[in-house]
């Protein structure tokens, strides 16, 4: 998650164009997703038992 | 405009924390109702006595400044300690009241299980470090320097704080919930959420509307100290305030409707209060057929966001904090860029302050939390859970004349 915000302040800081920045933006904002995704997985404890 | 103007607004925002106190009481059971009201004012107390000591030093308006490819970057507030001469006491009252809003936040999603000197430790921390770095971007530093640094609108807008209060506070919420674990019954082990309601619907409903009246203050105070409004712009954002409340309340009213056949009470109520959330990000710079769009989509997106949280990340969240705050703040956030008139790039500055709030508050949160929680562990033992913390921590009910405790958790 801290990459996608690296990756997005970076975009503002070095590309000059508002598409390509945008483009750039929202690709961090999936790299964040991703990151998310997967804390929330590893915080599940309620794991799904398997039907006996 | 004169500065009693915005200190009358300043003074509303303490109904915002009473409304967040009761909806959070009335989402738990009885054996935990004065334990959670208690929980408020601690950690309220807490958070203002620490944003007061260190924190305001991280938010003071003139900051640590690096250079960045040629652009000044705001990123940490330089203020003295103790918050002694502050250049305007307004925007520190704003603030510490702000705070002690937020972290009313996590304690709704830790309800029945929280230990009330663990939740003290965290809202200290909350209020010392990690809100008062947020609350520098949006209102003073890099964030609200997007504009005049990269040319994007406004730069970051947030009037009322549904990022920096709202946002910030439901990432530790959601931080809380994952540390805490669900409550014990939540979940059957086929990992299926079952209902716990609340004790009583109607103060959770009289804190829904209660808190209209703080969600004014915070959205025409911060108009006025941190984007200068003038007055049809102040009361531009008191009137959509209104608008989009009765939008959301509505729109969760409905979808409930259609949803499970009848409508829910503490859902419509959280309708109301995801919209307030919503709004108070741009409520000056919004018309009102934009505040009912705004407020609608709030009403709806939180049904199916506290299913989501429940249902697909196993969260145990009583009252649906991280939904209404979380994910109504950051809706919020998103519709000024959609909606309000400024120059073009409004839209990629709201992303920017989305993904650095989420990117950098959450793994910061995280960490904090998980440290204190090593030291201080956060989560009361079964006994006290089964007991009720009313009884195990404070050693008497909140209703002791009628109430009687049994056992009355189910072998799942």
């Amino acid at each position: 998650m801290l990459s996608g915000s690296v990756i997005m302040l970076s975009s503002l800081t070095l590309l000059p164009g508002l598409p390509s920045r945008t483009a750039f933006c929202l690709a961090a904002l999936a790299v964040q997703t991703l990151g998310f995704i997967l804390l929330a997985r590893s915080n599940i404890k309620v794991r799904k038992k398997p039907d006996a | 405009m004169p500065e009693f103007v915005p200190l009358f607004f300043c003074l509303l925002i303490p109904f915002a924390i009473i409304g967040l106190g009761l909806i959070n009481a009335g989402l738990n059971r009885t054996r935990s109702a004065a334990h959670s009201m208690l929980g408020s004012m601690c950690a309220a107390s807490a958070a203002v006595l620490a944003f007061a000591i260190i924190g305001s030093s991280l938010a003071a308006p003139h900051g640590h400044i690096i250079q960045l490819a040629g652009k000044q970057f705001a990123w940490l507030g330089a203020g003295p300690l103790f918050s002694r001469n502050p250049e305007n006491a307004v925007v520190l009252l704003f603030e510490l009241l702000s705070v002690a809003l937020a972290v009313q936040i996590p304690l709704a999603s830790g309800a029945e299980r929280w230990r009330l000197s663990a939740l003290c430790v965290s809202a200290t921390s909350f209020a010392a470090l990690q809100f008062p770095m947020v609350a520098f971007w949006i209102w003073s530093g890099f964030l609200s320097q997007l504009g005049t640094n990269y040319g994007l609108g406004r730069g970051f807008i947030d009037a009322g704080g549904a990022g920096a209060i709202q946002v910030v506070g439901g990432i530790n919420a959601l931080v809380i919930a994952w540390l805490l674990g669900p409550r014990h019954g939540k979940f059957t082990s086929q990992g299926i959420p079952t209902a716990m309601p609340g004790h009583n619907a109607v103060i959770v409903v009289a804190g829904s509307l209660l808190a209209l009246l703080g969600w004014i203050g915070l959205a025409a105070a911060g108009a006025i100290l941190f984007y200068h409004c003038d007055f049809p712009a102040v009361l531009a954002a008191i009137i959509n305030t209104l608008i989009a409340a009765s939008s959301g309340a509505l729109g969760a009213l409905v979808t409930t409707r259609i949803k499970f056949g009848k409508s829910d009470t503490s859902l419509t109520a959280n309708g109301w209060v995801c919209a307030l959330v919503a709004v108070s990000a741009g409520a000056p710079f919004l018309k009102i057929p934009e505040a009912i769009i705004v407020g609608l989509a709030a009403g709806i997106i939180v049904v199916f966001a506290v299913e989501l949280v429940e249902a697909r990340l196993r969260v145990d969240d009583p009252a649906g904090a991280i939904s209404v705050h979380t994910i109504g703040g950051m809706w919020g956030l998103l519709a000024v860029g959609m909606f309000a008139e400024t120059s073009s790039g409004q839209f990629l500055a709201q992303l920017v302050g989305i993904g650095c709030i989420l990117g950098i508050e959450l793994p910061i949160a995280y960490a904090i939390n998980s440290a204190i929680n090593h030291f201080q562990p956060y989560r009361v033992d079964k006994t006290g859970e089964r007991q009720g913390l009313d009884l195990y921590e404070l050693g008497a009910g909140a209703y002791p004349e009628f109430m009687t405790h049994r056992e009355d958790f189910l072998r799942r």
